[in-house]
Order: C-alpha cells, then sequence, then structure tokens
C-alpha cells in the first residue's frame, strides 16, 4: 500500500449518526463497533442494498447470469455490495461499475492490508465512482480464516436481499446465507444445471428451502419490472415461421447446443445462429454454456 | 544467378586461364564457403569426366563483385567457362547454366531452378541448363528451352554438338493444378456444424479462424480437412508459391509446381525466426511458405508469447521484411491464420461433464499469453463441443442419416470457389486485394452497404453483446462474405445476426 492511499482511510464509530441503522439491529452478532472506510461516506449508498455474493471459481454461465441481474438491480436502484475476492464478487464489482451502479465492498482483512493487483486496482475504481471500501479491521490486520466469515456478516447486515450467484458444495456463501437467515433477511439463488459443480451449493440451499431459485419473475418482482414479459408475448404471432419452430422446439426439447439442433431439424448451422442471436435480441431465448434455452 | 530474398540477380562467370604465372586456381567475387570449396569439386568433375584440368593459372571472377555469393550452383558454370577458356572445347553455349557438381561429374540439385528459369524468360534468354532433378522448376516457364543435364560430360557434348540434350517439354501449369491429391474430407468429421461452418466461411472470405475447446473435440482434425474445402491455386498463384518453395529448397524433386495451397503447422516450439524467416543468410519463414495457403497453429497458447507477437505486422501488411548484416529482404507472407486453443490449461472449462482443475488466476494467466492486437485479427472465433461419444457410435440408422446430410468438401469447396469468384469482381482494380477479409474500414463502406433495417439491427446487436469499433467492422466483413457464399448481393439481417455469433467471446 502506497502513503497516498493511507491518507483516504477513515473511521467510524457506532455511536456516530451517520453509522448505518441496519448494522445496529440486534440481529447483528456480534455487534460492529467500528468501521474502517475509504471513499466519501455516503449515508444514502445504504438505503436500498443487495448482496452479490459467490465463489471464486465462476463458470461462464454464472458470468453470464450476472450480466443480467446486476444491471437490473442497479437500474432499479440497489447499491451491490459484495467481498472483493476474485470470482463472482469481482465480477459483480465490475459490472456495476459499468452500468453506472453504486459498490460497497467489504474486506475481510484489515482496510490497508495488501491487496491483490486486480483487487487494488478495483477498490481504487469503485472509490472514484463514489463507492466504498469497508473494513472492521484496522490498518493491515492480515486475513484469517474466521475474518472472512466475520466479513459476511457485514455484508448481509448492511443488505436488503442476498443473491448467491454460484457456489460450490463448501462455499463460503453458503455461509454468507447463514448469516441471511440469522438476521431475516432474504436469500436468492440462481439455480444452476445439476452436472454443474460450480452450482452444487446454490441448488443445494433452493433444495433446503433456506433461498429462494431467483427466476424471471423473481427478478423482475425484486426490481418492479413486471411488463418485460408480457410485452414480448404480443410478439409471437409476428414471428416468422422457423424462428416460431425454433422456439418450439427448444421448449419441447429442452436446451441444445447449435450443432444438435442442426442434426434435429433442416435447417443449417448458419441459419441457426443467425436466428438464434435475433431471438436472444429480441429476448425469446438465452445462451448457457453453449446450450440455447427458450426463456 | 544469386537470390536476394525472392528476386534473382544475373550472376556472370569470366573465367581467365593465363599461361603465365604458377598453376593456381582462384574465385574471387564475394563467395562463401560453399562457393570457394566449388574448386575442389570442379577439378575433379572435369578430370573424372574425361576432360584434362588445365595445369595453369586460373582466376574466376563471379560478376557483379560487390554482391555475396552463396551456394553450390556455381560449379557448372565454372567448369564450363573454364573449358571453354583452355579451347577444351570448341562451341557456344547460350543461356543460364546453372547446377552442383559432383566429384564424378554428376549435376545435382539446387534450390531456387524456377527462379532461373524465371529470370530468363524476364531477360529473354532462349535456353537454360538446370540440373535434372529440379529441371521440372523450370520447365513450367513457357518460351524458355529447358536443358535437363545429368552430368558434365553430357553437357560437353551437347557444346562440342556431338550429341544433343533433349529439351524438356514445357509443362502446362493448368493440367497440373487440376490432379488434387486426395485428403482428409471434411465429411469425415463427425457433428461440428457450427464449426464446420465457419471453416467454410473462413475459407470462403479468407477470414482468420480461431477455434476453442476441450480436449478431443475435433479442433485438429477439423484442420486437417481444412485444405478440401480451399479453392485451387491460381496459375499465377502458383508460380508465387513455387517461387518461395524453390528458394526455401523446398520442392519435392520432381516436382514442377506447387500444386495446392500450402498448409503449414509448425510445432508450437517454433521460434521467432523459424516463424517470420530470416538467418544470417535470410530464408523464408513458416509464414512465407504458407503464403496464399494456411498458417495452422495447433495449440495457440504454447507458442511462446514473444513469437506470437511476431505475427502481428506480416498478419496487417502481408508480407514481411527482414533486416540482416547481410542486407534486407522481403518475402510476401498473405496466409490465413487457423489456429486452435484449449480453454484453460487442464482443458475442461465449461466442459459439459468434466470439471476444470484449474484456478482462477492460473486461467488468467493463461488467457494472457494470447494478446489483444492478435485477437483482433482474427474474424472468427468459435467453441468446439466434444463429441459425445454415443454421436461417434449411433446406431447404423442414425449414422446413415448423417452421412446423408453431412456435406463433403467437393460441395462445400464449390460454394466457397463461388463465393471467392465475387470477391474477384468485387476487387477488380484494387491491387492484392482478393478476399473480403483484407478489406479495410474504407473499403467496407464502400462495398458493404448495409440498409437502414439492417443497420439498426447490427447497433442493437452492438449495444447487447458491447462490440467495439472494430468488432463491428469485422462483423460486417463476416457477413459480406456469408452473403457471398448464399449469392447475395445485399447483406441481410440474418447475415448479420450468423456473423455476430462468430464474435470474441469465446476467449
Amino acid at each position: 500500500m502506497c502513503d497516498t492511499e493511507r491518507v483516504k482511510e477513515k473511521e467510524i464509530d457506532r455511536d456516530d449518526k451517520n453509522f448505518p441503522e441496519k448494522l445496529k439491529s440486534e440481529l447483528v452478532r456480534p455487534i460492529v463497533k467500528k468501521l474502517w472506510y475509504r471513499g466519501k461516506w455516503n449515508s444514502k449508498l445504504f438505503e436500498k442494498c443487495a448482496a452479490v455474493v459467490g465463489a471464486r471459481k465462476m463458470s461462464r454461465y454464472g458470468k453470464q447470469a450476472l450480466g443480467e441481474i446486476i444491471p437490473k438491480l442497479c437500474g432499479a436502484g440497489y447499491t451491490i455490495v459484495s467481498g472483493l475476492m476474485y470470482g463472482v464478487d469481482q465480477e459483480a464489482h465490475k459490472l456495476t461499475l459499468e452500468c453506472g451502479g453504486c459498490a460497497i465492498a467489504v474486506l475481510g482483512y484489515g482496510i490497508n492490508a495488501r491487496m491483490e493487483e486486480e483487487a487494488a486496482r478495483l477498490a481504487g475504481k469503485i472509490v472514484e465512482r463514489g463507492g466504498l471500501i469497508l473494513s472492521e479491521y484496522s490498518d493491515i490486520t492480515s486475513a484469517r480464516i474466521w475474518t472472512f466469515p466475520q466479513r459476511n456478516r457485514i455484508v448481509v447486515g448492511i443488505s436488503d436481499v442476498i443473491v448467491v450467484a454460484e457456489a460450490g458444495e463448501k462455499s463460503g456463501s453458503l455461509n454468507t446465507a447463514s448469516w441471511a437467515r440469522r438476521m431475516n433477511k432474504p436469500v436468492y439463488a440462481i439455480p444452476g444445471s445439476v452436472f454443474s459443480p460450480t452450482s452444487e451449493g446454490t441448488n443445494w440451499l433452493v433444495a433446503q428451502g433456506l433461498a429462494k431459485a431467483l427466476t424471471v419473475t423473481e427478478l423482475n418482482t425484486l426490481t418492479h419490472d413486471s411488463n418485460a414479459k408480457t410485452q414480448q408475448k404480443n410478439s409471437l404471432e409476428q414471428m416468422e415461421e422457423r424462428e416460431r419452430e425454433l422456439i418450439t422446439k427448444l421448449k419441447v426439447e429442452g436446451p441444445m447446443g447449435v450443432n444438435e439442433i442442426a442434426r434435429k431439424s433442416n435447417l443449417s448451422a448458419g441459419e441457426i445462429l443467425g436466428r438464434l442471436l435475433q431471438l436472444e435480441i429480441k429476448g425469446w431465448v438465452v445462451e448457457e454454456r453453449g446450450m440455447w434455452k427458450a426463456v | 544467378m544469386a537470390t536476394v530474398g525472392l528476386e534473382a540477380v544475373e550472376v556472370t562467370v569470366e573465367v581467365d586461364v593465363a599461361e603465365r604465372g604458377f598453376p593456381a586456381f582462384d574465385i574471387v567475387g564475394l563467395g562463401d564457403k560453399a562457393v570457394s570449396e566449388s574448386r575442389a569439386r570442379v577439378k575433379k568433375a572435369i578430370e573424372n569426366s574425361g576432360a584434362s584440368f588445365p595445369d595453369k593459372r586460373i582466376t574466376v571472377n563471379l560478376a557483379p563483385a560487390d554482391l555475396p555469393k552463396e551456394g553450390s550452383n556455381y560449379d557448372l558454370p565454372i567448369a564450363i567457362g573454364i573449358l571453354l577458356a583452355n579451347r577444351e572445347i570448341e562451341g557456344e553455349i547460350e543461356g543460364y547454366v546453372y547446377g552442383e557438381l559432383g566429384l564424378d561429374g554428376s549435376v545435382k540439385r539446387c534450390r531456387g531452378t524456377l527462379l532461373v528459369g524465371m529470370l530468363a524468360r524476364e531477360k529473354k534468354l532462349s535456353a537454360v541448363y538446370v540440373p535434372i532433378e529440379t529441371a521440372a522448376e523450370a520447365a513450367v516457364i513457357p518460351g524458355i528451352i529447358v536443358y535437363p543435364v545429368r552430368n558434365l560430360t553430357e553437357l560437353i557434348e551437347h557444346i562440342r554438338e556431338e550429341k544433343k540434350i533433349e529439351p524438356m517439354k514445357t509443362i502446362e501449369i493448368l493440367s497440373l493444378l487440376d490432379d488434387a491429391e486426395p485428403q482428409v474430407d471434411i465429411g469425415e468429421v463427425v457433428g461440428q456444424e457450427v464449426a464446420k461452418r465457419a471453416a467454410e466461411i473462413a475459407a470462403a472470405g479468407g477470414h482468420n479462424l480461431l477455434l476453442v475447446g476441450p480436449p478431443g473435440a475435433g479442433k485438429t482434425m477439423l484442420a486437417k480437412a481444412f485444405p478440401s474445402i480451399l479453392p485451387p491455386l491460381l496459375p499465377e498463384e502458383s508460380l508465387e508459391v513455387t517461387r518461395i518453395y524453390s528458394v526455401a529448397g523446398m520442392l519435392p524433386s520432381g516436382t514442377a509446381l506447387m500444386r495446392r495451397r500450402p498448409f503449414r503447422s509448425p510445432h508450437h516450439t517454433t521460434s521467432m525466426v523459424g516463424l517470420i524467416g530470416g538467418g544470417s543468410n535470410p530464408m523464408p519463414g513458416e509464414i512465407s511458405l504458407a503464403h496464399l495457403g494456411v498458417l495452422f497453429l495447433d495449440e495457440l497458447p504454447e507458442f511462446s508469447r514473444s513469437v506470437l507477437e511476431v505475427l502481428r505486422q506480416p498478419m496487417e501488411d502481408q508480407t514481411v521484411s527482414i533486416t540482416r548484416a547481410m542486407g534486407k529482404v522481403q518475402y510476401p507472407a498473405s496466409f490465413l491464420l487457423l489456429a486452435s486453443a484449449n480453454p484453460c490449461p487442464c482443458g475442461y472449462l465449461n466442459h459439459p461433464f468434466k470439471e476444470c482443475t484449474c484456478g482462477e488466476r492460473v486461467i488468467n494467466k493463461y488467457r494472457a499469453r494470447i494478446s489483444g492486437p492478435i485477437l483482433d485479427r482474427i474474424d472468427l472465433h468459435v467453441w468446439v463441443d466434444p463429441v459425445e461419444v454415443n454421436k461417434l457410435t449411433s446406431t447404423d440408422e442414425r449414422r446413415e442419416k448423417l452421412d446423408e446430410r453431412g456435406e463433403n468438401s467437393t460441395q462445400v469447396r464449390e460454394r466457397v470457389i463461388s463465393a471467392r469468384g465475387k470477391q474477384q469482381m468485387r476487387f477488380t482494380g484494387i491491387r492484392g486485394m482478393y478476399t473480403n477479409a483484407q478489406m479495410g474500414n474504407k473499403q467496407v463502406k464502400i462495398f458493404c452497404k448495409l440498409s437502414e433495417e439492417v443497420k439498426q439491427f447490427l447497433n442493437t446487436a452492438a449495444n447487447k453483446y458491447n462490440l467495439s469499433a472494430r468488432a463491428y467492422f469485422k462483423v460486417i466483413k463476416v457477413a459480406r462474405t456469408i452473403a457471398d457464399l448464399e449469392g447475395m448481393e445485399e447483406i441481410l439481417v440474418n447475415h448479420i445476426a450468423e456473423a455476430v455469433q462468430y464474435r470474441e467471446n469465446v476467449w
């Protein structure tokens, strides 16, 4: 850490009137006495927060899902809270900045501890765009195995809703989910393929009833964007025969790769690729790990 | 004749046999070791051919004297020069003499025989005397007489007009180009419809293609089938390619011409010089050997980064300049880059059934081995899915149906050829431009007019998928080729949409 960045670090006490009310809640145990932060303190940031957390290892599917979800959350006025760890966390921060949203990163180590290059760069950007870097650990406290779960309680504490993007079997994100349960906060998990090891944790959360599956409908209610789907429905009749055929095929036979569609239909691979992209732009189909499916 | 890069320069061999002075044999004119050793070969060859080597002071000058000369091809002219100067043989010889001598007087093969023929035509000389093994190279040049020389005795008898050497028949270029040899047929690649389609577009428009996928998906197989869908070489293209191979000494003996587009697949340990050419006596590298053909870089990220970076300039300029202490040479390097890569070091990232064991940072490091500028120069990025085993060994009935549907190379190639024809028409009058891939932004604006509807669609897509300005133009170029394949003048929405699918999102 260079000296100039050290200057920017400040602290805020529990007694301060600007200290987030949400963190003063009784449900946040052990209590948070003091926070160190970088950036300009802005109480408004804490008004409506969504935590987006997940595994360090992210699949293409996870990346794609975040690409859809985060802009919507930002658009609905949520501040996106995450942990600045590589993988899902960093992707969430990046996307937030890209779509002009506000970001808060809660660290699992001291506010001045040495960060990895990528994390440091991202932290700088978050601060630049009016976001905050928070930590309950002073100066250069180094990360310990227990500091990350403790950090998760703050992430959950300041958030109104928690989204678990991708989590493996033993992911730390499951810990976040359990904090959320203790604090009675709604948890959403992005469901994934039964074959995918990176979705094992999220699927487990849904299966155990610990989290709601984040479907398109859920996302729309969350972001009060309920007319998106209805607009599409009207145009089904106007669609070309072949596009309709493709959608029907995908609906009936489930997600398929382009190669498979080509084998099962009379269309050439080139034509299918073209049509699918047009359908994707219109919001009828989505691609996940090379598999196309009807929405 | 000496070569400077791919250019041939006429060299005159002057021989003086002096009556006075100690017997000696000197060669001047900046020859290399091979040239100076030629003294021993010439002497023995003459003696073993039944003629006598003069016991006099012999001076040989290779003019122009300031041009460095290398190689053994001066043996034959020096020997003939000495015999003529010593009046051992009486007679006239007109034309270029070219070839290396063995101690028994046999004439051995030499690099660059094609260039001798080309130079003779240029200088309006009637005949060339070249080694019998490589004579076929020169025989494709119309308008000159090619004498294939087997040994020194034959040539001596020819000059004495005792026994003439039978001139070689001129070889018709077109007749050679027709007989394509059997290759891997694209119909043999099972499944992979998307990758095959991308290969077709690449072949038609000269677009560079990157295939990314797990091991065993069939990337290499597809690459091997790729030459079978390329259009045949045009006669002048064939000469251009042969010239490079002739200079590199890589034409198989007895071959007159390169008949097919070259397909080069250098191993990933190839050095920078091996790839772009060079050396103290500069020689063409892999990219020049792939001129007008395909450079296949299997396992692209395994190449060292500095080696890959040197590809940038040749990919842009389609030619490579090499400067060495000896001088500067320029080799053509207009190739189609076909590259394959695994998505991560273990190879199973995004694999439908297998788990990838690579850490995030390892993957990032792996990805960084291919730089942005290189990726930027690749128009088509395609994800190749692993073939499921049940597709390979599916029941006979299904397999038959598949075979019926799957096209073979001849069918695909026909479309490619007609699409190339369209491009040729489009770019008549623009020098050095043959394919859509070569278009700059200026040409894209002229030749790829988009209707309002199409433009609007492209803009929507560009926003949704975050296309950069460069990616935007790439999409249009690829869409142009797709339209050409369909024989359409106008670029339609579906063409653009398909082109967007090949954007840079697999790496």
